[in-house]
């Protein structure tokens, strides 16, 4: 029997979800609450009109119908793409293993308008797939043409998200106990009867929280459906809150749908926070099966990841290159949208968004890590819960918020407005990546420094956080990535003067500029790239010596 | 000798554990703390550390009031079970913490670290990393690493039960040897009586919350407060006070020493395995006679049998040195190996 909890310096640690809590409430409860507060005034009353036009207007209604339908199909097709490669995660022992579980991190790392950009590259009209096989059957017309339409949407979902269900379905998988299998089949149980029985109900939580997780994405998808749906006939909640609000100039009407949004996400949120119960018989993997079938498997599903996932991805960096002097010229090796990262406006989206990204990356580690201090020492499921809330909150309607209290207040320098706006996105992303870590820290580390003679401030800086340096760097990885590569916030808050990397590349995509926005999307893809090295090869170095330590 | 620790009046509750003590440790003494799980050794530790705060009562170091200081001012360093070293440092750094915390120069620290890790046999380890230790090294770096704070006590929670048994045996005595040469005042829980055994001074087992008895291992051993006590600290056999009269071997005279409260019925007689021995011809002293025992079960142990019997309606447990020859066997004690309880209490013999 140990104590859990020694005493501590109360005053201080009492300050502790200050910073995080103040930021929070002020940055995102605030807002939130005031914008959606708007869809229920009318004339200066409150009133449920607004909501009730929602309901009844066809065209909104259309919206909803199509964002539900969308996100669904999506679903589908994601749970039944991603399923046989998290069998070949869990399951199966090949050369390459490594590399499939790492492009399975892609959806995590690349921002979606890099892939929205991909899609457009390889599979347009006139995209790589159409070209090489008009080529190869000396076709006058693009065979494909899939840009632009339902099944654009739903493919480019699908390719963004399967794995997803493939990564997270799969590690599940991993850590399944095989004695449960290996004692069924010695009961006399075959392969299939095993299967349903035992494997699947236990692998069921697993497929199902994904499947949820991949449907609150494609639910509030914004830059996938603005580049490829776009038109009245394809449009999704997020995008025509973003028309109402920055294009109309309505934000009323964007309130009310916004409201709508943010009931869908919760409901889902809770459902899966339902769903999550504790799995027993989880142990590190060791015993995966290395069936010489599952390379045969590895290497088609490996080949179908390439062609779907990484194809367009090749084809952005390659597209960057390809220059021609007019829309119909001759096309040549070209360096020349490279020359321009360094002045002019792209030179300043590059450096914005890296100066926001780092102030971004600062701000959430300081305050993700004072509440993380808090939350070891003391449960607060409420706090918890506050601190995860925006993770059920699309980035649009935390734009959205911020865009409606700025037109308030006033004078507020869009730049300050993004750094708030993606620090209280990317918060919960910290706080469940240092959360976990930091309460598996082992208490009698922390009771053996006090009772060495140290203060608790003092265990603080020179156990705990030497302890947590690792993490902290993977989290800071994070929210970097995620900030560069945040486009649907800064959609809303950015004025004509604030530009960020994908913002620009949205705009360039859309005026057809194609080289620019590809070069763009290298560097975009370059430094995510990177980041997520950075972070994972510091997650290595944590989890390596944690097994050093069980030795 | 002076005090080096005492609590008075200490109560704390958590849960199902209502720990009540009053407990007081000499200066350069070894006190076991030792009971079944749960009894609340490790959390009168914690009290003593300063990383659990008593719902009442107060905690003194030396002639000073500790109740109310944080564990980093009261001078009592810990050993953990699980080792606790700091990861992210080298064992050198592990064992300077308590000095670097306390400001010393850095001479002085290079100097103490070496003699420390001399002391427990760890002498070129120095630019070790944790990881690559073994757990009897990390239980040494972690000796000498409280033995840095130069406590005025220390604590050590159970600090061998992670380790395979011949390890334990090597490491206890180690411990024991360091603690008769510094004279360093140490609380010791465990909840291998052997250990506690082998190098208390003396030894407070606990059973709930409370002490059941405090006192020299051979005084918990030979001369148990309490049934639980005798059973806890080892093996023994429990026989009824009216089956014992009827076996004692000679005069009225002994049948005094079994003072027995009539009508009661609750008296009983202890006496532990390795007291019990083949009856022998010869003279008549002082003993309880069992002919005639069948024997149950043997097992060989390497130096002995251990030999469960059932002798009329009892169950008699022996430590034999040679193997049994037959099925049925006369086994005897002496009677002044035995105890006797009124209930659950001993009674001392009367002379």
């Amino acid at each position: 029997m140990s104590p859990t909890k020694g005493r501590t310096g109360k005053g201080l640690l009492l300050l502790t979800p200050l910073p995080a809590g103040v930021l929070l409430i002020v940055l995102f409860f605030v807002p939130l609450l005031y914008t959606t507060g708007g869809a229920f005034i009318v004339d200066g009353r409150f009133s449920l009109k607004r909501i009730a036009l929602i309901l009844s207007d066809p065209y909104s209604l259309s919206v909803i119908g199509f964002t539900f339908r969308q996100a669904l199909v999506s679903t589908l097709f994601s749970v039944a793409a991603g399923l046989p490669g998290a069998w070949l995660i869990g399951n199966c022992d090949f050369p390459g293993r490594r590399i499939l579980k790492s492009v399975c991190m892609i959806p995590f790392v690349l921002p979606p308008i890099l892939l929205v950009l991909g899609f457009v590259i390889f599979y347009g009209n006139n995209g790589y797939l159409n070209r090489a096989l008009m080529a190869l059957f000396g076709l006058s017309q693009p065979p494909l043409r899939i840009l632009y339409s339902y099944w654009a949407i739903i493919a480019a979902h699908t390719f963004y998200n399967f794995p997803v269900v493939m990564s997270l379905t799969g590690s599940a998988w991993e850590q399944m106990d095989r004695s449960c299998e290996m004692a069924s089949r010695t009961l006399g149980a075959g392969r299939f009867r095993t299967f349903v029985s035992v494997t699947l109900p236990r692998l069921l939580p697993a497929v199902l929280s994904s499947a949820l997780l991949v449907f609150l994405f494609c639910f509030t998808s914004f830059a996938v459906v603005l580049v490829l749906g776009g038109g009245p006939r394809f449009t999704t909640i997020e995008v025509e809150i973003y028309n109402q609000a920055r294009r109309l100039m309505n934000t009323d009407q964007a309130a009310a749908l916004a409201l709508v949004s943010l009931f869908v996400c919760i409901v889902v949120v809770i459902t899966d926070i339902m769903l999550q119960k504790p799995v027993e018989g989880l142990r590190p993997a060791g015993d995966r099966r290395s069936a010489g079938k599952g390379k045969a498997w590895a290497l088609v599903y490996a080949l179908l990841l390439g062609f779907f996932v990484l194809a367009p991805l090749v084809s952005v960096v390659v597209r960057s290159f390809v220059g021609s002097a007019t829309r119909a010229g001759e096309k040549h090796f070209s360096i020349e949208q490279y020359r321009g990262l360094f002045s002019g406006s792209v030179g300043q989206a590059l450096a914005g968004s890296l100066i926001i990204a780092a102030s971004v990356c600062i701000v959430a580690l300081f305050c993700s890590l004072s509440l993380c201090v808090y939350l070891r020492r003391r449960k607060s499921g409420f706090l918890e819960t506050v601190a995860m809330f925006p993770m059920a909150v699309s980035s649009i309607i935390v734009g959205l918020g911020y865009y409606t209290v700025s037109r308030l207040l006033g004078n507020i320098s869009a730049h300050v407005l993004i750094v708030l706006a993606h620090t209280v996105l990317v918060i919960p992303f910290a706080i469940r990546t240092i959360l976990p870590v930091y309460r598996a820290l082992p208490q009698s580390l922390i009771n053996s420094s006090r009772t060495l003679g140290c203060t608790p401030a003092g265990t603080f800086f020179r156990v705990e956080l030497p302890l947590l340096r690792p993490i902290l760097l993977t989290a800071g990885a994070f929210a970097f990535a995620i900030s560069f590569g945040e486009m649907n916030a800064t959609m809303m808050l950015s004025t004509g003067t604030v530009q960020t990397l994908p913002v620009l590349i949205y705009r360039l995509t859309d005026s057809y500029n194609y080289q620019g926005a590809c070069a763009l999307g290298s560097v975009l893809m370059l430094v995510c790239f990177g980041v997520f090295a950075l972070g994972q090869a510091s997650r290595r170095e944590s989890t390596a010596r944690a097994s050093e330590e069980k030795k | 000798m002076s005090i080096a620790l005492r609590l008075e009046n200490i109560r704390k509750t958590i849960g199902e554990l209502a720990l009540e003590m009053n407990l007081s440790v000499e200066r350069g003494e070894l006190l076991s703390l030792i009971g079944p799980s749960g009894c609340g050794k490790s959390t009168t530790l914690n009290i003593i550390s300063g990383l659990l705060e008593p719902d009442d009562g107060r905690v003194f170091i030396g002639d000073g009031d500790v109740t109310d200081l944080p564990p980093e001012k009261r001078e009592c360093a810990v050993v953990f079970q699980d080792y606790a070293l700091f990861p992210t440092m080298d064992v050198y750094h592990n064992v300077a913490y308590p000095l670097s915390v306390r400001r010393r120069n850095r001479s002085y620290t290079r100097q103490r670290v070496g003699e420390l890790l001399e002391l427990v046999n760890l002498g070129n380890f120095a630019k070790r990393q944790i990881g690559s230790l073994s757990g009897g090294e990390k239980q040494r770096v972690a000796l000498a690493r409280a033995l840095a704070a130069s406590p005025a006590v220390l604590l050590l929670d159970e600090p061998l039960s992670a380790l395979d048994a011949q390890l334990r045996l090597r490491l206890r005595s180690e411990i024991h040897s360091i603690q008769q040469t510094l004279g360093q005042t140490m609380v010791y829980v465990t909840h291998d009586r052997e250990e506690a055994l082998a190098i208390s001074d003396r030894i407070c087992v606990m059973r709930n919350g409370r002490i059941e008895q405090i006192g020299t291992p051979q005084q918990v051993y030979r001369e148990p407060a309490n049934r639980f006590v005798a059973s806890f600290m080892g093996p023994g056999c429990t026989i009824p006070c009216e089956l014992a009269l009827s076996c004692l071997s000679t005069s009225a005279f002994d049948r005094t020493r079994l003072p027995e409260i009539p009508g009661s019925g609750q008296n009983t007689v202890f006496f532990r395995p390795e007291d019990v021995s083949p009856a022998l011809p010869g003279p008549l002293y002082s003993r309880l006679l069992f002919p005639g025992c069948t024997i149950i079960k043997s097992e060989y142990r390497g130096d002995c049998w251990d030999l469960t019997c059932s002798y009329k309606t009892a169950l008699l447990k022996a430590r034999v040195r040679r193997a049994p020859t037959s099925q049925t066997l006369d086994l005897e004690v002496r009677l002044d190996n035995t105890i006797v309880f009124a209930g659950d209490r001993r009674i001392e013999p009367k002379a």
